[in-house]
């Protein structure tokens, strides 16, 4: 994984140095709270509810023993001990001190850790896909394109108070997206052409929200030379036309709505012409140099005694079984294997993770998976080098812990927002219903296969409802929390927005409605069939009639 | 207002007419770009230094080759948080090789002074909170950048190749 | 505990001792924000005061509302990011606040803290 240099440390030791000085003025009264707030913003704090929270970066989702350990260590120092993973692979505490806030970064630098622009009206975290680097269907490994982007991102004078929040995700494998590309505000694919050499299909106008959509893409193939020029055009034309008039219309996709992809394209490539020769062009060996860092580590070879140990294992054990077949998939290096470490206990706050659990995955990424550990965007984390003999034994842990469930990508492996119990923008709780329903359908998860449920709190989609194969939405209704439920949206390479069912149901009846839809799916599907092409083929009118209409 | 250029704090010597006021002889007046694209030869034909407001949401590339009659051009930030003349000034400087005054106006605060500075803009008409607070430390709040810009800083790419 | 500002009847915190509390439909307004330096929920007491207990907020009835607020945003620095009017009622002579949004910040998340 990337490793800090001098000047990164430099950099950071300044940026600490900086907000230091804005929270004294701020607290001195020499800053109002709306100076302060795009500042702090900034540096990813936030005011809610009950107290200040802090979304910490996690640079496309990779973390390491030593972050996670100082994770923990904020988490007992400055909050209540436990912190939540986002969908944007970032974590958040939620109880956190603005007078604390300085001391908190000075501490977050020494692991190389921060804040930067995980909010505000600037370039956010460039997320990737949560395999990146291990998985066998990849093209090219994305992260160093992710890193490359996130330092020319990083304090951008001209693109730091665009008209609203922009956001990145790039993946590398060659036919799936488990990055959600599509909805974001840009999306890039690592494509082979013709030649055979590799670039990057760049997608535009994605986004969930108000006005979900899904990207469009604004060029087919990008050298990968042109990448940071070509954002830069891209990002000038935003911070030109995009709206600053309405907050719900700001964000790129209103502008290539509104101009049209066509439209849009022409802007972007004269900008990009104009540019001629640029500075920001990527020779081949600054490229190898960041991706120097992400080279693979070192496998061991892979050992008969490894699989006979695992056979043997999972015979002995069913439940151990149960979560190899689910949770672990196979790696490109034989031999080790990439497993979900799910964060969906049935019954609890999706995502969570307290700072014993922080400190136990830490120490299992030390001695067992090659110092690494990733976040996913599904709240869930990954252990993507472990030795296959050494599954039992990481599993074991985990399950002591309460992170041992066997449903990734289940129907109890809910993604949820905060939601009102937190975020002073909801309209409605969102981790109570998730809770609900988890430990409801956890003794269905593997009669149903593949399910894909998410639930955000307002509109602002942060539990990204629109892309669920069951999205639920809590909404407002004088003042009592209703539920609109939405079907048949997916993230991945086939992305689709979910359509709306019906009129949104009372709090207690969302358990039943979402019952009556798993039911409907399942007596509907064919064999292999998930929910998405289920839904694909049959249409809504199953679905309505089975919530609403009267018999 | 007090206006910083140059690392500190000077006098304006341009004299900021509306629409309407005449153009003496010999000053240096900025006027609006509505009185520019209206009183252009006149404008020209006059002896002094002349300078353009141009709004934020205005293409500077819309002015050509006639940037090159400018001695100062302000950029306007209606609120801290429109961003438009960030882009409006590194087009004016590397676009359009605008080598006169490019000075930021309108809701200029101390913690956007270095983004601005770093986007071309050298003159900085604040707030008289600036001597109080002693904005002018701003412009040193980092020594190191990650990405090239307008102004002739280093940046990592030049560290790093050493 | 009642207002230093005036004698008005409309500005009393509380129900004169002896007198049964209010019933639960009685609407009074009351003054919260975000503490500044840890953005803890913090409720106008009066006298440049507040308090993170909504029992000792200071209550007034709607007309008085505006007052209120004004006396709660006295003060340089302010202690409180964006003090706003919220409505409260009693329940089991308790002082509540009204709507979920709002007993949420007086009281907590109703989901228990971390997994």
């Amino acid at each position: 994984m990337y490793r800090y240099d001098e000047f990164d440390r430099r950099f950071l030791e300044a940026r600490v140095a900086q907000y230091r000085d804005q929270v004294r003025r701020r607290l001195a009264g020499e800053l109002s709270e709306d100076e302060f707030r795009p500042l702090r913003l900034m540096n990813g704090l936030y005011l809610q509810l009950h107290a200040y929270m802090l979304r910490i970066a996690v640079p496309y989702g990779t973390l390491s023993p030593a972050k996670l350990r100082m994770l923990a260590k904020i988490a007992r120092r400055y909050d209540r001990s436990y912190g939540h993973f986002t969908t944007r692979q970032n974590i958040q505490f939620n109880w956190i001190k603005l007078e604390e806030t300085p001391d908190i970064l000075a501490e977050l630098a020494t692991v190389e850790m921060h804040g930067i622009q995980t909010s505000g009206n600037c370039i956010r975290n460039v997320t990737a896909d949560p395999l990146a680097g291990v998985a066998e269907d990849e093209i090219e490994d994305p992260r160093p394109y992710c890193e490359i982007i996130r330092q020319w991102s990083t304090l951008h004078p001209e693109f730091s108070f665009l008209p609203r929040k922009f956001k990145i995700a790039v993946s590398g494998a060659a036919s799936v997206d488990r990055a959600a590309v599509r909805v974001h505000d840009i999306g890039l694919y690592l494509r082979r052409n013709e030649a055979g050499e590799v670039g990057f299909e760049v997608l535009v106008g994605g986004g969930l929200g108000r006005t979900p959509m899904i990207a469009k893409t604004l060029r087919a193939f990008l050298p990968k030379r042109q990448l940071l020029p070509y954002l830069e055009a891209t990002l000038r034309v935003y911070n030109e036309f995009g709206r600053r008039d309405n907050l719900f219309k700001s964000r790129i996709k209103i502008l290539v709505q509104s101009l049209g992809i066509e439209k849009m394209r022409e802007a972007v490539e004269a900008e990009f012409a104009a540019m001629g020769e640029s500075p920001l062009e990527l020779p081949a060996a600054t490229i190898a140099a960041i991706a120097a860092h992400f080279a693979p580590p070192a496998y061991a070879p892979a050992g008969a005694a490894d699989e006979a140990m695992l056979a043997l294992a999972r015979a002995g054990d069913p439940e151990f079984g149960r979560w190899l077949d689910r949770n672990v998939v196979t790696h490109r290096a034989p031999g080790y294997a990439i497993a979900t470490v799910s964060l969906k206990p049935p019954g609890k706050p999706p995502g969570d993770v307290t700072a014993e659990q922080m400190e136990l995955l830490a120490d299992l990424a030390e001695s067992f998976g090659l110092g690494e550990i990733r976040v996913t965007h599904e709240q869930n984390l990954v252990l993507p080098h472990l030795r296959r003999g050494d599954l039992p034994e990481v599993w074991r842990q985990l399950k002591a812990a309460d992170l041992g469930h066997a449903n990734a990508g289940l129907a109890s492996d809910i993604i949820a927002c905060p939601g009102l119990d937190y975020c002073s923008l909801a309209n409605a709780r969102s981790i109570p219903v998730a809770q609900q329903l988890s430990e409801h359908l956890a003794a269905r998860d593997h009669e149903i296969g593949e399910l894909r449920i998410k639930i955000s709190g307002c509109i602002n989609a942060c539990g990204h409802h629109h892309v669920g194969h069951i999205g639920i939405l809590g909404v407002d209704k004088n003042g009592e929390e209703f539920y609109q439920i939405t079907i048949g949206g997916s993230a991945d390479e086939n992305a689709a927005l979910g359509a709306i069912v019906g009129p949104a149901v009372a709090a207690d009846a969302v358990t039943g409605a979402v019952d009556k839809l798993i039911d409907v799916y399942l007596h509907a599907r064919r064999a292999g069939e998930r929910f998405p092409e289920t839904y694909r083929r049959i249409g809504a009118a199953p679905f309505k009639e089975a919530l609403y209409a009267t018999h | 207002m007090p206006l910083i250029k140059g690392g500190r704090f000077v006098a304006d010597r341009w004299r900021h007419l509306d629409d309407a006021a005449p153009a003496p002889e010999g000053a240096a007046v900025a006027v609006s770009l509505k009185r520019w694209s209206s009183e252009r030869d006149a404008l020209y034909r006059r002896k002094g230094e002349l300078g353009l407001r141009l709004p934020n949401d205005v293409p500077p590339t819309s002015l050509g080759r006639d940037v090159e009659r400018f001695a100062l051009v302000t950029l306007s930030f209606p609120r801290f948080t429109d961003g438009r003349a960030y882009s409006q000034a590194r087009l004016l400087r590397t676009r359009l090789g605008f080598e006169g005054e490019l000075r930021a106006t309108g809701d200029v605060l101390r913690d956007q002074l270095l983004f601005m500075r770093r986007c071309g803009i050298d003159a900085f008409e604040v707030s008289e909170r600036a001597v109080a607070e002693n904005w002018l430390a701003a412009f040193e709040d980092f020594r190191l950048f990650y990405q090239p810009a307008e102004d002739a800083r280093p940046w990592i790419a030049r560290q790093r190749a050493g | 505990m009642s207002l230093d500002s005036g004698t008005d009847p409309g500005a009393l915190a509380s129900p004169p001792s002896g007198e049964l509390a209010p019933a639960s439909s009685v609407i009074r307004r009351a003054v919260t924000g975000n503490r500044l330096r840890d953005g803890r929920p913090v409720y106008f007491v009066g006298s440049s005061r507040w308090s993170e207990a909504i029992e000792e907020a200071a209550h007034v009835a709607p007309n008085a509302a505006e007052r209120l607020l004004a006396e709660a945003q006295h003060g340089r620095p302010h202690p409180v990011v964006a003090p706003y009017l919220i409505d409260v009622t009693f329940g089991e002579g308790r002082l509540r606040p009204v709507g979920l949004r709002e007993r949420i910040r007086a009281f907590g998340p109703t989901v228990g803290a971390g997994p």
